[in-house]
C-alpha cells in the first residue's frame, strides 16, 4: 500500500512538471489497481528524438485510476522484445503485465513506427504484438494510440486516451473579464486557444465525427450560436434570434442540432436541420425549458424544465411531441447528459446547498451521487462511457475534475487560468 | 448758482414721476418675447442682448429638464436583487423601479436591463433565469407607463458576476438586474 501511494505521488509530480496548462491530481483510485510495467522503448539511432513514449503511456494508464505503472528504478531488466522478457523478473516485482517495444524509422521520412508487445506475465502469453505508424511531429498521438490498445485489451473497455476536450476559461482584469475557448488533449497537452473575447463564451459541444464544434458566444453583444470546423477554423453563425440562443447539442447522426431559443417569449427547445436550416419547435411551454441532450436513438431528447416549480429532467419524443418527467428525487435536477450506451444519464442534483454530479439509470428512478465536490456543473462523459469530466470549485478557483461513472475513481485538473469550466469531451477518433 | 443737489433730486423726482405716470396708464402684460434692446449706460459699449425665440426657449427648458433627469438618474440605485432561483420583485425593488419610471417619463433615455444569476446551478439554466429576471423588471416598468420601445433586455446568466468569491453574501450580490441608461 505504501509503495502504491509512493508510486502515485511520484507520477503526480511528474505530471505537474509537464508543459500542460491543465495538471492532474488523482484523489482516489481503485482499491486494487492492475500493476503494469511499461519498459522504456528502445529508440532507433537514426531517429533524432528523445521523446519518451513509454512515460506517456504510463501517465495515461495511471490517469485511468485502474492501473499502477511501476517505477523504472524497480525494473530488473529492460527488454525491448518479447523474446527477452524473463517472466521471473516481472513476477518478482509483482507485475501482471509488461509492455516492451522499439521506436523505428517510418515508411516515409515524416513518420515513425512504434513496434510494441503487451505480455501477460502470469499466463506467459503475448496479448498484443503490433506496429503502429504515426507522424514524427505528433509523438504523443502514437503513445495514446498504444495506451488505448493496452487499456482495451486488459479492461475490455475502449480506451479514451486519444480524445480531446474543449473548455472555457475566464480571467478577471480590472474593468472586465476575458473569456477563452480552449482545445486540448485529454491529458491537458497541446492546448490551443480557439477563441478569445471580452464577452462570454459558453456551452461548447462536439459534432459526432469530432471534426466540428459549436458554442454560444456573446461577441455580437448578445448570445448567438456558432459552428466551427476545427481543421480550417472556418466559422458560421448558426442562429441569432432575439433573446436567448443557447445550449447547442448535435444529434447522434450529425444531421441536426437541438438548441434553445426564447424568441417566442420563454426558453423552448428547437431542433435545427443542419442541411435545410429549417427549425422545428419540439418543446413549447411558458416555463424555462433548456439544456437538451439526445438519446442515441435520435428520436428522444432529455432536457431541463422548471414547469413543476423547480428544475427537473424531462424527456420529449420529437416525433410525437409527448413529454414525460424523468427525475423525482430532490428539488433541483438539471443539465442531463445521456450516457453513450443510452442506459441512463448524468445530471447535476442539489442536496441542501451542494450541487453534485449524479447518475440515474432509465430502468429505475433512483439517483446515485458520484462526486464529493460541492459546486459541480457541466458534466461531460467520455465516449467510452467510463469517466466523466466536470467543472467545480477548489480553493475558490474554477477547475475541472473527473470521476468514473461508477464513482470509484476521482481526480482534479487545476489550471493556470483562474476559472476553468464547461468541459466537453470529444468523441473517439477512429 | 444752481444747487446740484437740488437738480439731482429734481431728476430723480422726474424719473419717478415718469414711471408713476407710465404705471398709472392702462397696463398690458408685457409679452416676454418682446424684450427690447435695453438702454446702454456705458459709453461706447453695447451689451449684446438679443431676442430669444419661442423654439429656443422650449429647447432651453427641455435641456434643463434633461439635465435634471440626468442628475436624478445618477443619484438613483441601478441594481435590484433577487432570492435564489426566483425572479419575483420585492417591495423595495418595486419602490426603486417606481423612481426609475418617473425619471424615464421625464427624459428620452433608453435603458438596457441586464439580468444575472449567482454561480449555483447550471449555466444555461442560469441564462434563462437571468432573462426571466430582466423581463420581470421590464414588465413592471412597462406597467408603470415606460414605453417598451425604450427598453431592451439581455441576460448574462452567471457569466458576469459583480463580486467574485463564494459564500451566500457574495452570491446574494450577484443575483441581480442592472439598469443601464444610454
Amino acid at each position: 500500500m505504501k509503495r502504491l501511494l509512493a508510486t502515485l505521488l511520484v507520477f503526480v509530480c511528474q505530471l505537474t512538471l509537464a508543459e500542460a496548462k491543465l495538471t492532474i491530481e488523482i484523489t482516489e483510485g481503485v482499491d486494487n489497481p492492475t500493476q503494469i510495467a511499461v519498459v522504456p522503448f528502445k529508440i532507433s539511432r537514426s531517429l533524432d528524438t528523445d521523446v519518451d513514449l513509454a512515460a506517456i503511456i504510463d501517465s495515461d494508464l495511471l490517469r485511468s485510476g485502474q492501473f499502477a505503472p511501476i517505477l523504472r528504478s524497480n525494473m530488473l531488466s529492460l527488454p525491448h522484445k518479447v523474446e527477452d522478457v524473463f517472466y521471473r523478473d516481472w513476477r518478482a516485482v509483482g507485475v501482471e503485465y509488461t509492455v516492451v517495444g522499439r521506436l523505428l524509422e517510418g515508411l516515409t521520412p515524416d513518420k515513425m513506427i512504434l513496434q510494441f508487445a503487451l505480455v501477460d506475465i502470469n499466463q506467459q502469453q503475448e496479448l498484443i504484438s503490433i506496429s503502429l505508424s504515426g507522424l514524427k511531429a505528433r509523438p504523443r498521438a502514437l503513445a495514446h494510440a498504444a495506451a488505448d490498445m493496452i487499456y482495451e485489451k486488459i479492461s475490455g473497455i475502449p480506451g479514451a486516451f486519444s480524445t480531446r476536450i474543449l473548455y472555457v476559461s475566464s480571467d478577471k482584469l480590472t474593468d472586465r473579464f476575458v473569456y477563452r475557448l480552449h482545445l486540448a488533449d485529454t491529458d491537458g497537452h497541446n492546448e490551443k486557444i480557439l477563441l478569445e473575447s471580452n464577452e462570454p463564451i459558453l456551452s461548447p459541444t462536439w459534432s459526432p465525427d469530432g471534426k466540428e464544434i459549436a458554442y454560444v458566444s456573446f461577441e455580437g453583444k448578445k448570445p448567438a450560436i456558432y459552428r466551427q470546423v476545427l481543421a480550417t477554423s472556418q466559422r458560421q453563425k448558426l442562429v441569432d434570434f432575439p433573446g436567448l440562443n443557447g445550449a447547442p447539442s448535435w444529434s447522434p447522426d450529425g444531421t441536426k442540432m437541438a438548441l434553445v431559443l426564447s424568441k417566442d417569449g420563454s426558453p423552448d427547445i428547437y431542433v435545427l436541420d443542419l442541411t435545410s436550416m429549417s427549425l422545428q419547435k419540439v418543446v413549447s411551454h411558458f416555463a424555462i425549458d433548456t439544456e437538451p441532450s439526445w438519446l442515441p436513438n435520435g428520436k428522444e431528447i432529455l432536457f431541463t424544465s422548471d414547469r413543476s416549480g423547480n428544475p427537473q429532467i424531462y424527456k420529449v419524443n420529437i416525433e410525437s411531441g409527448a413529454v414525460q418527467r424523468v427525475t423525482f428525487e430532490g428539488k433541483y435536477n438539471a443539465r442531463p447528459q445521456v450516457l453513450p450506451d443510452g442506459s441512463g444519464f448524468v445530471v447535476i442534483t442539489r442536496r441542501a446547498d451542494r450541487f453534485h454530479i449524479a447518475l440515474q439509470k432509465f430502468e429505475n428512478d433512483r439517483i446515485w451521487i458520484l462526486s464529493q465536490t460541492a459546486l459541480d456543473e457541466s458534466p461531460t462523459i467520455a465516449p467510452n462511457g467510463f469517466m466523466l469530466l466536470y467543472a467545480t470549485k477548489y480553493n475558490e478557483q474554477g477547475i475541472l475534475a473527473a470521476v468514473s461513472v461508477d464513482g470509484g475513481i476521482k481526480f482534479r485538473l487545476p489550471s493556470s487560468s483562474t476559472n476553468v469550466r464547461d468541459p466537453a469531451w470529444s468523441p473517439l477518433y477512429r | 448758482m444752481i444747487d446740484l443737489k437740488f437738480l439731482k433730486t429734481l431728476g430723480l423726482v422726474s424719473v419717478v414721476a415718469l414711471f408713476t405716470a407710465c404705471a398709472s396708464n392702462e397696463t398690458t402684460e408685457s409679452d416676454p418675447s418682446e424684450v427690447v434692446d435695453a438702454p446702454s449706460f456705458e459709453s461706447g459699449e453695447t451689451v449684446d442682448v438679443t431676442e430669444v425665440s419661442a423654439e429656443e426657449e422650449a429647447r432651453i427648458a427641455a435641456e434643463a429638464a434633461e439635465a435634471a433627469a440626468k442628475q436624478q438618474i445618477m443619484s438613483l440605485d441601478k441594481v435590484v436583487y433577487f432570492a435564489f432561483d426566483k425572479s419575483t420583485l420585492s417591495s423595495a425593488t418595486k419602490a426603486l423601479l417606481q423612481s426609475h419610471a418617473a425619471v424615464l417619463s421625464d427624459s428620452n433615455a433608453l435603458v438596457r436591463i441586464e439580468g444575472h444569476a449567482d454561480e449555483l446551478g447550471t449555466r444555461e439554466y442560469n441564462m434563462a433565469l437571468g432573462e426571466r429576471r430582466a423581463k420581470a423588471v421590464m414588465n413592471y416598468l412597462a406597467s408603470l407607463g415606460v414605453p417598451r420601445s425604450r427598453m431592451e433586455t439581455i441576460s448574462y446568466g452567471e457569466e458576469k458576476p459583480a463580486v467574485l468569491g463564494s459564500g451566500s453574501s457574495v452570491r446574494a450580490k450577484n443575483r441581480r438586474v442592472e439598469i443601464v441608461y444610454n
